[in-house]
Formats: C-alpha cells, structure tokens, sequence
C-alpha cells in the first residue's frame, strides 16, 4: 500500500445493476474494473459474487485470485452477513452465529481477503466470543458503522472501549461515509412517493430525519408519522430505509474510531457532471482522513442502484475516482 | 435494489397444459435465503389467484408459498430468476395477451430493527404480456 494517503478501490456492490441485469461474468466484471483503472483495492460482498456462500469451493476461490493477479487487483475486504432472521421461527442460536462466521472467515481466507466485514451485532454473540476465530484464519473482523450507527450508538461505544482495551490487530471498524450525510438523496423521496406516501408524511419523515435525536427515537417518530397517515406496508418498508440508509451525524465525529478503522466504505448516490456528491460531504470526509495520515483502503461504494436500475455503475465509480483524485490532492 | 427494478421478467409468461408460468427477479443487491420470501399475491387479468394454485420454482426445485418459508438453508441466487407456476388449465393459451400482477415480500434476514422483526421491502408489479 502507498505510504502517501489512502488506497483507492471499489466494491463489486457499485456495480450491482450490471449483476442483477446479467451484463458481467464475475471475470469480465474485474476486467472491466481493471481496464478503467479503478483498483487495485477489489472488495465483494459474498452473498452477491459467489452462488455457493457462504462457502467457496476451493476450485473457484483459485480462479478467483488468479483474476486478481491477472488484472493486478488487490483484494481488500469481503462483506460477510449474519442472517439472524433466516428462520421464520426463532433467531440463529450462538453456535449456528459462530457457525455462520467460520464458514465466511473460511471463504475469506480462501479467497485472499485480509479483511471481513461484520455487522456490529451478532445475536447472542458477542464480537470477543469471535476473535479466536480471526486469529486461527489470520482475517480481521471489522465492524462496519453504517448509517444509522454513529459514534454515541451504545453498541458503538462499547466496541471502540473494547478495541481500545484488547488492542488486537484482528478487531476494527469498517466506517461508511452513509454515516455523515448532510442530505437525504431526492432519489430516495422519489421511491418513497411511487410507493404511495402522500406528500404530508413525506415532509413529516424529512423534518425527523433532520433533527439530532437519537435513532431509536427516529424511528418512534417515522413510525407514528405512518399510522397518522395511514401508510399501508409498502409504504411503511420504503420509508424505513430513510433511517437505515442515511445517517446524519457530524464528520468530526469520526476522529476518536480513526485508530482503529481498517478499510472505509466510499457510500455515494450520485456523482454529478461537476464532480459532486450533493449529499455526503467528501471534500471534509477526505481532508480529514488526509491530515490524520490515513494509510489504509477506500472502496468506491456506488448505491445508486436504490434509485434507479440504469446500468451506471462504471460511469458513477469512474466520476467517483476522479473527484476523490482531485479532493485528496487539494487537501 | 430499488423500488426501479422491474420484478416481472420481460416476454416470460409461458401457456402451459395444466396453467401458466412466468418469471421474477430478486429485487435485493444480494442472495437471499427462500425463508425470506414471500409470495403476498398474483392477479391475472384482475383476478386474484388462490394460494394454493402458486407454486415457486429455483434451483429446479418447486415450493407452495407456505414451504417457501421453512427453506431457511437454500438460497435465491441474486442473478437467477425465479418462475412462478399458477394452476389453472385454460386460462392463458399462447399468443394470448394478458395482465399479469404479482406482489412479492422481501425479509431481510440480516437487517433487524425490533425484537423479532426484520426490514422487509414490498415490489409490486402489473404488466401485460403475450403468452408464448
């Protein structure tokens, strides 16, 4: 990794559209992503790349990493997922979790990542019960701070105590710019209306979004919101992503977990003609990581496929590269 | 991912001896477990289909809606379609036009926001196709 500031990537999730609409093969996706220079930091969420996961056959976890030495891409991170809720019944017990992550960390190890991206809360389970299985796959855990988590989350809290307690190699954050947005993007409204939300609990759900309560209480307000207007479920599902989507905390916030982040989700929506994200702001996120001498990995992570099915992903992570150039070099 | 993606596939309504049959996407960015799905209901030409005339086909296995929701192992997927098969002989003959309806939920068994309860996204789709 360079020595001079972060390490540019993308994640195979900015290109989602193409997957879903058939466009790529995994092979000719990281061709792509190679011939238009947006590496060498390559991340997958395993639930998307791989038709077998949580397991990888060993066959294909070899032609996985010949693709990367031959498009000279570096794997940075797999996006691991604990599906809790997979029965309909009852929740994962603690050794179906434990059971879970094994066989991902398996995968990641497998497939060359050095990191795992993990959910802030497995269950039952604690992130300790897990870092003796970090250390027998030489994988790092990272928790991922995603909007709605931020710093004052007591989830949040606990962790970084923890990480600042343990000072283990193999425990980090995995912080996403969703966390710090200053707007909520007009492509979400636009869904959240072609639902069926009347414009009133529109305005009602920006005006929640906006203020610095705290998310639990959020989601007491969205949802009060929604029985006075009456919304029925597809409503209710569309206007929920408003506060799982997008977090509003403050940028500074980001300097206490600076320590132990491992690798930065790059979240944008929208990349304009002009260079700008209209509602994260990276010109503050990246002069920040710059003067703190951040060394490690961003990965470019396009979601504007929640908005719309247009196969744009190339395009968005191009633009995306080129201001995140510019802005690094000005700051 | 978005409320964008198109769930019923373009030109897939098929006549079939004993029905019909056509094809849908998974409107999520990643692989879900079947547990996570739910068939909430499909119309033909207005008319409400009975659930116990839907089956769900992937992974050239067939499910009634109500199995659908004990596969918690096997997965849908992200690139696969999934062909909905509705009983009832001799209501679509090929090249016959007709309107297709399908609603579909979708639990997301890794993004819990209650105490037992999960984000879960609703796709509805009406289109009107010729059968082949």
């Amino acid at each position: 990794m360079s020595q001079n500031g972060p390490t540019l990537g993308v994640t195979l999730f900015s290109f989602t559209n193409e997957w879903q609409q058939r466009l790529y093969t995994l092979e000719t996706m990281l061709a792509k992503v190679a011939e238009m220079g947006l590496g060498p930091g390559l991340e997958v969420v395993g639930y998307q790349s791989f038709r077998t996961y949580p397991d990888v056959p060993d066959a294909e976890a070899e032609r996985f990493r010949n693709l990367l030495a031959k498009y000279k891409l570096t794997p940075t991170c797999l996006g691991a997922n604990i599906d809790l809720g997979r029965r309909r019944d009852r929740l994962m017990t603690a050794a179906e979790i434990y059971d879970s992550v094994r066989r991902q960390l398996i995968s990641a190890k497998k497939l060359g990542f050095p990191i795992m991206r993990v959910p802030p809360a497995a269950g039952e389970l604690s992130l300790e019960n897990l870092l003796s299985l970090a250390e027998e796959y030489q994988v790092q855990l990272a928790v991922e701070l995603h909007s709605p988590l931020n710093v004052h989350h007591p989830e949040v809290v606990r962790l970084l105590g923890l990480f600042e307690r343990i000072k283990s190699p193999y425990l980090g954050f995995i912080p996403d710019f969703s966390t710090t947005m200053t707007s909520v993007p007009e492509g979400h409204w636009n869904n959240v209306r072609q639902a069926g939300a009347p414009e009133g609990l529109i305005e009602a759900a920006k005006a929640i979004w906006i203020t610095d309560d705290p998310v639990p209480a959020k989601f007491g307000a969205l949802a009060e919101a929604c029985r006075r207007f009456a919304a029925g479920p597809a409503v209710v599902g569309q206007i929920n992503l408003t506060l799982t989507m997008f977090g509003h905390a403050p940028v500074a916030q980001w300097l206490p977990l600076l320590p132990h982040v491992r690798h930065i989700h790059g979240k944008y929506y929208h990349v304009t003609a002009e260079g700008v994200e209209p509602s994260i702001p990276y010109a503050e996120l990246l002069a920040l990581l710059k003067r703190t001498g951040y060394q490690g990995t961003i990965s470019a992570e396009w979601e504007g496929q929640a908005f719309t099915e247009e196969p744009i992903g190339f395009q968005q992570v191009k633009a995306w590269r080129q201001m995140c150039e510019r802005l690094l070099e000005a700051a | 991912m978005g409320a964008s993606v198109q769930l019923i596939v373009e030109d897939s309504l098929r006549a079939l001896a004993d029905g019909f049959a056509f094809e849908v996407r998974l409107n999520w960015y990643r692989s879900l477990p079947l547990s996570s799905v739910e068939i909430i209901g499909v119309q033909l030409d207005g008319q409400p289909v009975p659930p116990d005339q839907i089956t769900f086909e992937i992974n050239d296995q067939r499910y009634s809606p109500a199995e659908l929701r004990e596969q918690s192992e096997a997965l849908w997927f992200v690139q696969d379609f999934a062909t909905l098969h509705i009983r009832q002989p001799g209501t679509v003959k090929a090249d016959e036009a007709h309107t297709l309806e399908a609603e579909v939920a979708l639990r997301f068994p890794y993004m819990q926001i209650g105490p037992g309860k999960f984000l879960t996204n609703v796709t509805r789709a009406a289109v009107t196709q010729v059968a082949h």
